[in-house]
């Protein structure tokens, strides 16, 4: 039964990946690869990898959606585009590409721990209980710097881009929408919530410091996208502490230990020390894909939408009463 | 016993509203009435799925949790729904113009 469902897993994979290169319209193509990361997220799942599951669902389903349906609003869609055509030369990339990945499946050692021993001999000498949260912040700490850093150039990219000074200007807030403000009432103290237990898990259990981070990412788009002002009253010189808060962290503790004349990001053996690098890093994470999602919006545009929105509701109304 | 076929029952009662709900989806002519069937199969299907979980679930905090994916799912389907409903609505569809 559970070979039955793996390979309907992997067969859908597959069969969706071919739909999205298929598709008609780029729309449907963002939606084939939310449903594709739901799906991925799912076959993670059954490999025993939760915290991928998590962080696929979260991350590849959930925000990267977000982020590729409102490019695709930005951008003006040139009608339906020809598939297929413009594709043939990557077949021969692809397939060595395949090639390659069978070749490396094939030689990996059917009893292979790869670096499971190695982190475990390494567990005791950390704080954290939860391995992969070990390999995240203290043995690879490095890795997770780097990465706030690429987010931090991202969202720095796209102030660059749109010419704005902060993140403020966008931040106006979009039409009101009483349905979305009713869902926001229910859905943000859960998400607060949701966040907070996969931070706090994160020590011991799959969860950490991305997957919160993306939780309350989720839920600084929902505020923004049902029109509630809070997010545009925040002040700019809070936004732009959270937003380079985890990158700061982990560079003072780099700059402390080369003063300290000890190898890089070495730090003292406290869980309170790993866990407020943790903390910061979720904030972090969460105001930078926040800004990036609803930082590339033009504000102006919305405005002119809901007024155009509004104008098109009267002509209905008065169409209405005419009849 | 009783309770694994009742639960069995139920969990097949679900599947049937989640098959019934994709025909719907597949096979309705206009918007409205694929949101309709959408709709359905999220809060029946699921709703029975979860009921049958809850017979066959040991221990309380178990139940209380499936219970809370329901509700949760019937805040969210309810809520996509009106947003696409009012999107369709709001946008000249091509017949009309």
């Amino acid at each position: 039964m559970a070979l039955f469902l793996d390979i309907l897993v992997a067969f859908s994979l597959v069969a969706i990946a071919w739909r999205i290169m298929r598709a008609p319209g780029h729309f449907q193509a963002v939606v084939l690869f939310i449903t594709f990361g739901l799906l991925l997220s799912l076959a993670w799942a059954r490999l025993n990898s939760p915290d991928i599951a998590l962080a696929e669902a979260a991350v590849g389903a959930g925000l990267a959606g977000v982020l590729l349906l409102d490019t695709l609003r930005a951008v003006a869609q040139p009608g339906k585009v020809k598939t297929g055509a413009h594709f043939s030369w990557l077949l021969l990339p692809c397939l060595l590409l395949a090639g390659l990945l069978t070749l490396s499946i094939i030689h990996i050692q059917p009893d292979s721990q790869g670096l499971a021993r190695a982190v475990e001999a390494g567990m005791q000498t950390t704080s954290l209980e939860y391995p992969v949260t070990a390999v995240l912040l203290d043995f690879r700490g490095y890795d997770t710097w780097l990465e706030l850093g690429v987010l931090l150039a991202a969202v720095l990219g796209l102030l660059c881009v749109r010419r704005k000074k902060s993140i403020r200007a966008p931040l106006l807030p979009a039409p009101a929408e009483p349905v979305g403000r009713w869902l926001i009432s229910i859905l943000l103290p859960l998400i607060l919530l949701v966040g907070g237990f996969l931070l706090w898990l994160g020590a011991f259990a799959p969860g950490g410091a991305f997957q919160a981070g993306v939780v309350w990412a989720a839920g600084g788009v929902l505020l923004w996208q049902a029109g509630h002002p809070s997010l545009g009253a925040l002040p700019v010189s809070l936004w732009r502490t959270g937003a380079v808060l985890g990158f700061a962290l982990f560079w003072l503790l780099a700059a402390t230990a080369l003063i300290r004349n000890e190898p890089m990001l070495t730090h003292p053996q406290a869980k309170a020390w790993i866990l407020a690098v943790e903390y910061a890093a979720a904030l972090s994470i969460a105001v930078c894909l926040t800004s990036l999602a609803i930082g590339g919006q033009k504000s102006e545009d919305r405005n002119q939408k809901s007024e155009v929105r509004d104008q098109r509701s009267g002509d209905r109304c008065q169409i209405t009463n005419n009849r | 016993m009783i309770f694994d076929i009742l639960s069995i029952l139920l969990c097949l009662a679900g599947a049937f509203f989640f098959l019934g709900g994709t025909v719907g989806l597949l096979r309705f002519p206009d918007n409205y009435s694929r949101l309709h069937a959408l709709t359905k199969a999220d809060n029946l299907g699921l709703g029975f799925i979860v009921l049958g979980l809850v017979l066959a679930s040991p221990t309380m905090p178990e139940i209380i949790k499936l219970g809370l994916i329901w509700l949760l799912a019937l805040v969210g389907s309810s809520s996509a729904c009106y947003f696409i409903g009012n999107y369709i609505y709001h946008t000249p569809s091509q017949e009309e113009e």
